[in-house]
Formats: structure tokens, sequence, C-alpha cells
């Protein structure tokens, strides 16, 4: 064991243990992140779609916006996906692992789809998000967002995304 | 100390000539006359003939400051919109001593840019010359009116240093502001007529301190201003020098902080608190005497070897010995690189999670703008089918309060700093290892050259003799790295030590100067008893102590600025009182104040009847305390003339309806 000249956090190890200190918990003072804050999936989504959905009716892959923005939150992902998306045209499999695959279980995402499908923003078709009969507002909040330069970080992310041609069988689908 | 004698304003039409002249005493001079009948036109012939325009806005030489009759058209008896052909003005000033100048300038139809001046000694010989009015007025040792006015005043030249950083100074209408308070800008602020199209660095400060006669602190004014210039330069030393020695310390396998941060004198207080030499031997354990004392006595025990000892003798053979020396310098190599692959490793994930701390506590900073704004909330949303709103918790969905985002951006920001903190001390740990691995790298090439040297040998003597040869001329490069590093330290050192004197002669005008402050005190008291005088409303005799001048001479009442207290007529009487309370001030500390104030209409915003009778209580005051000339022209009623005569106050009324006048043979009147 080092001393506690040399560690400090031994240093407090020892004292703890010498003292009659008690742990308590300030539910208070526990953080939550905004990652898992639905306005900030909302306003991610609509970045996300402002940029990757296409067409008239503004078509996206459900699974390739939930790893959109699963990654825009995530910046240090991008250039895994971006590796893995150039390999794939190479046919190198030795890419694959750089695929980020947490996605698939974030369950606020899908919550948030949830939500803007029951609101009517979204509607769903197959494997296929695309708007609803109230898309507008979540246009108008991308608008918004773009505007007033917030999320810098995500929709540069998002823009350099744009690049990948994603499918099913890339996303881990059939 | 001068005084005003006369002016005088005339001209020539078509018709015939006008005049006006007015004349003055020591003392209080009041002149009363309707509004319209040129009191102005007079008083604007002052700061015409002392070539002072500039102050009222005006390109040199213009005479836009006189109304239209001595400009244009006069009125001249009963005949109007009479052109004037030309017209001039004089005004003629006293010295203490007896001496006089009169200044005469043209205002229409002459060369205005020269004035004429005839100056009567005290002996009462002449001697005229004509000056230029603003061309050099000042440079011109010869020609230039003001360099005149100054020497004939005894005024003081003072430099000043311009926001461009030329040397220039303080001219006579950077002065004038504050004991010529026009009519109409003059009374709306202290320095409303201040000429700060020079450029002049704290002109407002500089003037007031000129007035007060505290040459010291205008000395110690213009150093500073001079050391703002070369607060740059100084600046981008430090930075170069800075460089250099973490390049240096960084060579030796040492991580130091030698910021540039703040102004020079704070990063030479910082610099001079520690030595470069200290900082080696007590954070780095570089003791220099210490380690050529252990070199020395190496190289002389390796030659004591060489001349002395008994060859091949050693326990182990010279060949294994340096063999060994080679294996554990590559030993200690590879347990250096993995310890330096690790550090890197270890940078490189704490940059990467830094980058990702920053992204989230941007994102959240911007979602927490979102919530504050209610923009994009989820309460608000209705199902489209039963327009019933939709519980974003039914969809396991939670939005977080703003007070939950700001703890989070707040815990974020500190482990940005925490990280931050790894960050530095992993880059000192990898500026080290980078050494360490430099120095091990460098010593087995020589070890390897030893060994090699020691195996072309044959026998152990001549192996021992090489394997001697070979230490000794390591030990002497370690002696000479060490000699090295002294003489760089030691130049560094001095480099840094010239920095810090150049800082220190640059920035010695520092300490309080109690001359200044002795002056600033007696104008503060001055300016308590003007303003009680002319009566402002928010100052009173309860209160008058907390009145107080800030160092840009501004005047507080506590804490607030007295300019923002008080009801809109008290904003001249602030005025007047301020340029009053100065020059009793300079006068009493024996400034170089010119002895005159010229108030020219200070009955603005009509003062209600109390603050008229004040008035006219104050002007019974002035004209029985006033040692200086103060000139005053308004408007008096009926019967204030007679009461301020009755009190032995100098009234003068302007009773011809004009104080321009024809005098000319064909002129009309009516």
């Amino acid at each position: 064991m080092t001393t506690s000249d040399e560690d400090p956090v031994a240093a407090l190890g020892v004292a703890l243990a010498q003292s009659n200190a008690t742990a308590k918990l300030n539910r208070k003072r526990i953080v939550r992140s905004t990652l898992h804050d639905a306005n900030y999936h909302v306003a991610i989504i609509a970045c996300a779609m402002r940029i990757h959905a296409e067409g008239s009716r503004r078509r996206v892959l459900a699974a390739w916006l939930k790893l959109l923005q699963f990654v825009a939150a995530r910046p240090s992902l991008a250039e895994n996906l971006l590796e893995y998306a150039r390999s794939r045209r190479t046919g190198d499999l030795q890419k694959w692992a750089l695929m980020p695959r947490g996605y698939m279980g974030d369950q606020t995402h899908d919550g948030v789809v949830d939500f803007l499908v029951a609101a009517g923003v979204l509607r769903r078709d197959g494997d296929y998000l695309e708007a609803g009969p109230r898309y507008a507002g979540l246009e108008q909040l991308a608008a918004t967002i773009e505007a007033a330069q917030m999320f810098t970080g995500e929709r540069e992310i998002l823009n350099r995304l744009r690049v990948i041609k994603p499918n099913k069988v890339m996303l881990g689908g059939s | 100390m001068i005084r005003i004698v006369s002016i005088e304003v005339s001209g020539r039409t078509a018709r015939g000539s006008f005049t006006g002249r007015m004349e003055f005493e020591s003392g209080l001079n009041v002149f009363s006359g309707e509004n319209a009948f040129g009191k102005s036109t007079a008083i604007t012939s002052i700061p015409w003939c002392l070539g002072i325009e500039p102050m009222f806005g005006l390109q040199n030489n213009d005479p836009a400051r006189f109304p239209g009759a001595v400009r244009d058209v006069i009125t001249l008896g009963d005949v109007e919109n009479v052109p004037v052909l030309a017209s001039e003005a004089s005004v003629s000033i006293e010295r203490d001593d007896g001496a006089r100048i009169a200044l005469r300038r043209a205002i229409l139809g002459g060369d205005r840019e020269k004035v004429e001046v005839t100056e009567t000694f005290p002996n009462k010989s002449k001697k005229t010359m004509v000056l230029q009015a603003r061309k050099d007025t000042m440079s011109d040792e010869t020609a230039g009116l003001q360099r005149f006015l100054f020497e004939w005043m005894g005024l003081p030249r003072t430099p000043l240093m311009t926001l461009n950083g030329r040397r220039s100074e303080l001219y006579l209408e950077n002065l004038a502001p504050l004991f010529f308070i026009d009519q109409t800008e003059g009374w709306t602020d202290l320095f409303a007529l201040q000429v700060h199209r020079y450029g002049l660095q704290e002109v407002n400060e500089a003037a007031v301190e000129f007035l007060l006669g505290a040459r010291t602190a205008l000395d110690a004014r213009f150093r500073r201003q001079e050391n703002v210039s070369t607060e740059a330069r100084l600046k981008g030393e430090a930075e170069k020098i800075s460089e250099r020695v973490v390049a240096f310390f960084k060579a030796q396998g040492w991580t130091t902080s030698w910021s540039t941060r703040g102004t020079s004198v704070e990063v030479a207080k910082r610099w001079a608190d520690r030595k470069l030499s200290e900082i080696a031997r007590k954070d780095f354990n570089m003791n220099v005497a210490a380690e050529r004392e252990r070199l020395t006595q190496r190289l002389i025990s390796l030659r004591a070897l060489l001349a002395e000892a008994p060859a091949g003798a050693a326990d182990r053979g010279p060949a294994s010995q340096a063999s060994q020396e080679v294996v554990e310098f590559k030993t200690k190599r590879h347990k250096l690189r993995d310890e330096l692959r690790q550090a890197r490793l270890q940078l490189a994930e704490q940059k990467s999670l830094l980058e990702a701390i920053e992204h989230r506590a941007s994102s959240s900073k911007d979602v927490l703008k979102l919530k504050l704004q209610g923009i994009g909330r989820l309460d608000q949303v209705e199902c489209p089918t039963c327009h019933r709103e939709l519980d974003p918790n039914s969809f396991q969905l939670t939005e977080q309060s703003t007070e939950s985002v700001a703890a989070h951006i707040d815990a974020l920001e500190k482990q940005r700093v925490l990280i931050r903190h790894n960050i530095a001390v992993l880059d000192a740990e990898v500026v080290r290892l980078q050494h360490d691995l430099s120095s091990v790298e460098e010593r087995l090439l020589v070890s390897e050259r030893a060994l090699a040297t020691v195996n072309f040998a044959i026998g152990a003597t001549r192996e021992s003799l090489a394997k001697a040869a070979a230490d000794i001329s390591s030990a002497e490069r370690e002696l000479d790295a060490l000699t090295a590093y002294t003489r760089d330290i030691e130049a560094l050192e001095d480099t840094v030590q010239r920095w810090i004197a150049e800082v220190h002669a640059a920035g010695d005008d520092e300490a309080q100067d109690s001359d200044l402050r002795t002056r600033i005190a007696k104008f503060e008291e001055m300016l308590r008893l003007q303003l009680l005088a002319l009566g402002h409303s928010a100052v009173s005799r309860a209160n008058a102590t907390e009145v107080r001048l800030d160092d840009r001479y501004i005047p507080y009442l506590g804490s607030r600025r007295l300019r923002s207290l008080g009801s809109a007529s008290d904003h001249p009487r602030l005025v007047a009182a301020y340029v009053l309370a100065l020059a009793q001030a300079s006068r009493a500390l024996k400034g170089p104040h010119p002895g005159i104030v010229i108030l020219d209409e200070p009955q603005q915003q009509n003062p209600d009847a109390k603050h008229v009778e004040l008035f006219l209580q104050f002007l019974v005051a002035a004209s029985k305390g006033t040692a200086m000339q103060v000139i005053v022209t308004t408007h008096l009623k009926k019967d204030e003339p007679a009461k301020l005569r009755a009190a032995k106050v100098r009234v003068q009324e302007l009773p011809q309806g004009h104080f321009l006048n024809a005098s000319g043979l064909n002129a009309q009147r009516k």
C-alpha cells in the first residue's frame, strides 16, 4: 500500500478510515446529463431531419436517424463512423468494429420518436420516418436553432455525415 | 494672472461703419441686456482673438461663431440687411505687472489667419507684431500666437501623448473650456467644449491638473502615457523571452510556468520573484555547483586511474563492464519508451475527454437557452386525433428543469478544470520522458562506441586504457554540457533581468502624488462652497462633505454622479460652481489659472424665483470675495440691476438696444 505522503487519495482513505464519517447522499446534488433530456433529443432530431431527410416527404431511414442523433451528441464517434463508411466501399471488413453500436439501446430517442409520431410531427412508413401533418413545427425549430447559432457542434457533425449513403445492411439490419 | 480690459468689435458697410465696445474691471463684471442685444457677439471676441475657435467645433480660422451682424448683414439704424464689407474684433488684456497686449483679428474682409498683437510694456514702450492664429501656433517659436501667449501669461508648456502614440501638448483651447463657459454648449457638460479631435489622451484630466498647478502629476501622467506605447513593445519582448525560457527548460526535460499574462508591470513582478536558476534548483534539483563538483571529482579519479592504478586490475574486465553499461542503457531506454507511450496515450485520452466535455457543455448551454426561451417545449403538444395534451411521461421521457441543466453545466465546468489540469501534468510528464529518453539514447550511443573501442583493444592492459579513455571523454562531455547549461541559463537570466529593469524604468510613476492629493482636496473644498452658494438642490450643508471628485475629476455626491442629481436647472449651477471653484483653488494653490472666468448666460433653463434670488445673492457675494475677474453676461429683470448696485455689484446695462452701433457719418438711426 502506498503511504499517505505519496498519494493524496490514499491520504484521504486513511483519514476517512480513522474518522466516524458516514456517507450521505444528497439527491439534489446528483446531476443528470442533458444527453437524456427530451428537449435536447427533439432539437437534434429537428436538425438531423433538416440536414438528412430527403424529398418532399422528408423521408429518412429510422435506424439512420437514430444513429445520426447518437453520433451528433458524441463527436468522438464521428470519425469512426466515417472511416467505417469509407471502408465499406473497398470491402475492408476490419473496419466493421469501428461502427458505433451503442445507439441501438438508446431508449430516449425511441421515446422521443414515438412522442413525435403520436403528436403527428413524424409518421412511420415501414423502416422509414417521414414528415407528419404537423412537421412544420419541427422545421421551424430547426430554423430557429440555425439562426441562433445553437448546437453548432452537433450540426457540424450532421453535415459531415452527409457523405454517407446509409442502407439497412450497414446499420446492422437485414 | 491676467484680466480682460476691453473688447471692441467694429466693421464697415457701404452705408457707414459700426462699432461696439465693452470695458471691464477686476473682480465681478455683470453685463445685462435683452436677448439678441449682442452680449455674445462681444464675448465671442475673446476666444476669436486668442485663436481658440476650435473649442466650438469649428475649423481653424472659421468665424462662424459670430452672428451674421458681423459676417453677413447688419441693421444700421432703421435700415435692415446692410451687407457687411469688413469687420474685426480686438481684445485688450492686462497682466498683473501692468503689461498689456491688444489682440486684433479680422472677422470678415481681412486675413483671418493672422492676429495683430500690440504689446505695451510696463514702461509704456510698445511693440507690434503679426502672429499666426492657428498655423504652427505652438510650435513656431517666432510667429506662433499661442507660443507667444503661453510665454506672455507665464503658462508652462505641457506635453501629452495623442491616441496614436504621437507626442503633442496642451493648447489654450484645451484649457479654455474650464474658464470660458459658452452660452449654449458650455452649460451642457463640464467638458462640453473640450477639443477631442486632436486625439490628446486624458485631455480633460490634464487640463484640470494644469489649472491646479499639479506639475508633478502632469509629468507623471505624460510619462505614463509614453509608457503605454512602450507597453506593447515590452509585452512583445516578454513573449519572446517566455518562449526562450520554456524552450530552454523543455530541453532539460522540465516544464515550468513562465507566463506573460497581465501587464508588463505584473509580469515583471512575477518574474522578479523567482530566478531561473532557483526554479531549476528547487523544482528540478539542479544544483550546478554540486554537479560540477561531482563531475570534476569523477574526472580526477578517472585520470588518476589512467596514471596510477595498475592496468587490468579491476574486478570486472573492461569489456564486460562496457557491455554491461550498454545493456543497462538499453533496458532504461526500453522502460522509458514504454512510459512515454503510456503517457502519450493518457494525454490523447484526456484531450479527447476534454473535447467531449466541451462539446457537452456547449450543448447543455444551448439546451438551457431552449428551456429558458420556451423553444421546442413538449408540454404544449397535443394529440392530433383527440386534441388532448400529450404527456411526455407516458413515453418514458423526462424534461429536465432549468436548475438541473444549470447544475449539469456547472459540473461540466468543474470537470473541464480538472481535465485541463490533468493535461498540463501529462504534458509535463511527456516532456520529461522525452528528455530522459533522448539523454539515455545519447549515453547509450557513447557506451556502444566505448564498447566497440574496448573490443578493438587487444590484451587486458589496452582494454583498461581504452575504457578509461572512453570514460574520461564521456565525463568531459558531461562537464561541457554543464558549462553550456550554466552559460545559457545565465544569459537567459540576464535577458530577463534587463527586461525587468526596463519595465521598472518605464513604470516608476505609480507612486501616489501627495501634492496632487492636496490640490484636489482644495478643489473639492471650493466646489462644496460654490455648490452651496449657488443653491444646487442636491447639495445641502448636511451632505456637502460627501461631494468629491473621482480620478477623472468628475464631481460625485457619495457614490452618485452629481450631474445626474437635482433638477434640470441645477446643471448650469454645477458647471458654474465647478469652474469658479477651480479658479479659486488654483489661486489659493498658486496655480497657473489665468484668473478670468467668463460665464455667458448662466441663468439657463429658466430658473425659478428662488434660484434667481440665489443667483443674485451669489453675485453679491462674488463681488466681495472675488480677487479674479469674473465676467457674467445675463439678462436681469427690471429691479434687479438696482438691487445689485445697492449691494455694490458693478452692473453694466446695454442701454442702446444693441452692442453694435452705427458710428459712421452716413449711418442713420431711428
